[in-house]
């Protein structure tokens, strides 16, 4: 019997020369929930470190889809930690949606198209080192939706530093490209550095990558091995809750971010700085101080610079020393791998 | 006082619950869920034997199931990086998810019970590691005409291929029309998933080694998860700890708690060229598709985890030197002894 599928297939093939207009694709990325979206070539300067590891997930990818969703603002600012986990949990699997909804309309067009993680998975063998597949950051970067600010994070013009990103891979050409954008929303007010609790965020624009990583996910990654290796050197329970606290015992097999302070208080972005502009000490008691003034743990590695920060701004904090047990990835598959 | 007089809603809706649903009606009533297609079987239709007693368990009653599929991202599940296409597994789960919801809502409304099934987990984990799902999806889709098993024991779509998520409808009520199973099988039998698995789970002849698949493809979730807790228990020390687990190991076990279960291979997915809409570049170039799809999957260098001295651990040895066995320590599973099977009819 002649298999039925054969004919209309060979129909469905695009051409080598076949590029997206832009404005189809931009109206493709809208319905499908992005509130922004911005396209970039892959052999764009600026994204050389980008490449091998991109054309290792998608062989032949020409281009690169930004895309941006706003976030609950309010829920990012909130005192309760909770909130901001509850609107990431929220936002992130919105993302993940359009990326699946912009990939299947290009693959119905003929052009091999993915979408990686918006954040997990990861390429988990390959953690702790770079197990991402694209920098959504320098990609939105690229692709004209923001710049980033002091604080590491992409400001966009008109929604600020309450965005979530995402990055479609596309094997098609786009016409016309985006630009990136000719100035930076970032004010420069430093509110971030004043409410990073481990001084993590420097106003002379240098960053301290694992103060961040050590706190704000001390209930992310690396703390689950250091957890693990409590548990096996623990000789009973009693032994064991002399390492790990109760509190900490219910938190551990929870996942939560501890600190996104830098977004928070970030009064940037056409749609969010009126308020501040307005009254900037009512956004100072309202939304800086709380964070400022919470009782929590911050999680520092013994004597660096986070500690030494934590204590002499943040005496009412309670510093927690992490011995980061962390250890080099097993070295199987370490590098991309690109055809 | 009246209801109407109180200004209240009527709490009593009477409903039809006499008639059949109609069939066109309801296939509407999928798509614009977000089904990209549906089938509808009925629960005594042949070959659904073994589904009878845990249909009837999950929802008494069930006299029809409705089968939908909803597309993947096709270039995420081929991709060489896991991550990437457990993502868009994961994202389809959900989809199918709330397609199926959307679909009970609007049948509860008209008086009709209907449920849906997990498309993966949770499942009746009590029952580990004897039959633990409601329903197999796959014999549903198939009873229902979605489409046909392929070689390597997954449907395939005639027009979306192997590159779908399947769910399941259980309802109480009858449905006009039912579907009858596609009369041909879209597989192509190329044989690139027989050569795309790590373990030798899929043979040419149609046998597949159900306990290779399950030790390799599920070692992050479900297959080890006992093993690994039996390992930190053994340990005498953090030292003695990371001897036995790998830094890396570690790790995909907290990514599969923490978000979804992490599978390590649908390689036989990945390759598959089959359906109307898969197929067309395969047959204009397929040293091409050997090279960028095949290829990149068979030469990734990764830990396989086999049984010691198994086939699949001979097969792994034999074909893929440049990947790593690592022996998987699957512990102890005692038989279930509570509620271990479905709850039958007459015993109610």
């Amino acid at each position: 019997m002649t298999d039925p599928t054969v004919v209309p297939a060979a129909e469905r093939r695009h051409g080598p020369d076949d590029e997206l207009s832009a404005a189809w694709l931009r109206e493709v990325c809208l319905d499908a929930g992005a509130d922004d979206a911005g396209f970039v070539a892959l052999d764009t300067p600026g994204l050389e470190g980008e490449r091998g590891h991109v054309r290792e997930a998608l062989p032949g990818t020409q281009s690169l889809i930004a895309v941006c969703v706003r976030l609950a603002r309010d829920n990012f600012r909130s005192r309760a930690t909770s909130n901001v986990n509850t609107e990431m949990d929220t936002a992130i699997p919105a993302l993940d949606r359009i990326g699946h909804r912009i990939s299947v309309a290009l693959q119905d067009r003929g052009f091999r198209t993915l979408y990686p993680s918006v954040t997990f998975p990861m390429e988990a063998h390959r953690l702790p080192a770079r197990s991402w597949t694209v920098s959504h950051k320098l990609v939105a970067v690229a692709a004209g939706l923001g710049h980033m600010g002091i604080h590491r994070c992409v400001i966009h013009p008109r929604f600020g530093s309450f965005v979530g990103l995402g990055t479609i891979f596309t094997e098609a050409r786009i016409t016309p490209y985006s630009q990136p954008l000719d100035w930076n929303p970032c004010l420069g007010c430093n509110l971030c550095v004043a409410s990073c609790p481990v001084g993590a965020i420097h106003k002379d624009g240098s960053f301290d990558f694992g103060s961040c990583y050590t706190h704000t996910y001390g209930q992310f990654v690396s703390n689950f091995a250091d957890w693990i290796e409590d548990v096996a050197d623990s000789a009973d329970a009693g032994d064991y809750y002399q390492r790990v606290s109760p509190g900490e015992n219910v938190a551990k097999q929870h996942r939560q971010y501890r600190s996104g302070y830098c977004v928070s208080v970030c009064p940037a972005g056409e749609d969010v700085i009126g308020p501040f502009l307005a009254d900037r000490k009512k956004h100072l008691h309202e939304v800086v101080r709380p964070l400022q003034e919470k009782p929590e743990y911050v999680y520092v590695a013994p004597g660096s610079n986070a500690e030494a920060h934590a204590r002499k701004h943040f005496p009412h904090k309670t510093l927690r020393l992490v011995e980061s047990g962390i250890q080099p990835p097993d070295g199987i598959d370490a590098a991309p791998d690109v055809p | 006082m009246s209801a109407g007089d109180r200004g209240w809603p009527r709490f009593h809706v009477p409903v039809d619950r006499s008639g059949k649903l109609d069939a066109g009606w309801l296939r509407e009533l999928c798509l614009g869920a977000g089904a990209d297609d549906v089938g509808f079987a009925a629960l005594d239709t042949p070959g659904l034997e073994g589904e009878r007693d845990y249909v009837l368990e999950a929802l008494p009653g069930t006299r029809s199931l409705i089968a939908i599929c909803v597309r993947t991202s096709r270039d995420n599940l081929r991709s060489r990086s896991i991550s990437v296409s457990n993502r868009d597994f994961a994202t389809t789960q959900e989809l199918v998810h709330e397609t199926a919801r959307h679909i009970c809502l609007e049948l509860q409304r008209k008086g009709v019970r209907a449920l849906y099934p997990a498309t993966g987990f949770p499942m009746e984990i009590q029952r580990f590691p004897n039959r633990s799902w409601v329903v197999s999806h796959k014999l549903t889709a198939v009873a229902a005409g979605l489409g046909q098993l392929g070689v390597h024991h997954n449907v395939i779509h005639p027009r979306f291929g192997t590159f779908i998520v399947l769910g399941t409808i259980l309802l109480d009520a009858e449905i006009t029309s039912y579907s009858a199973p596609l009369t041909w099988n879209p597989c192509l039998d190329c044989g690139l998933c027989v050569a795309a698995c790590p373990v030798g789970a899929i043979h040419s002849d149609g046998t597949f080694d159900f306990d290779a698949c399950y030790t390799h493809n599920n070692n992050h979730d479900l297959s080890n998860f006992a093993g690994w807790v039996e390992n930190i228990a053994d340990s005498a020390d953090a030292a003695d700890y990371n001897r036995r687990v790998t830094p890396s190991e570690t790790l995909s076990m907290w990514q599969s708690l923490s978000f979804s279960p992490q599978y390590r291979s649908g390689y036989c997915v990945a390759v598959c060229p089959a359906g109307e809409d898969v197929l067309g570049p395969y047959l204009a170039d397929q040293d091409q598709h050997v090279r960028e799809v095949v290829r990149p999957l068979q030469e990734k260098p990764e830990y396989v985890y086999v049984k010691a001295g198994s086939a699949a651990e001979a097969h792994a040895a034999e074909h893929f030197p440049h990947k790593t066995i690592r022996h998987a320590r699957a512990g102890t599973q005692p038989e279930p002894d509570l509620d271990a099977a479905p709850a039958r009819e007459e015993a109610r």
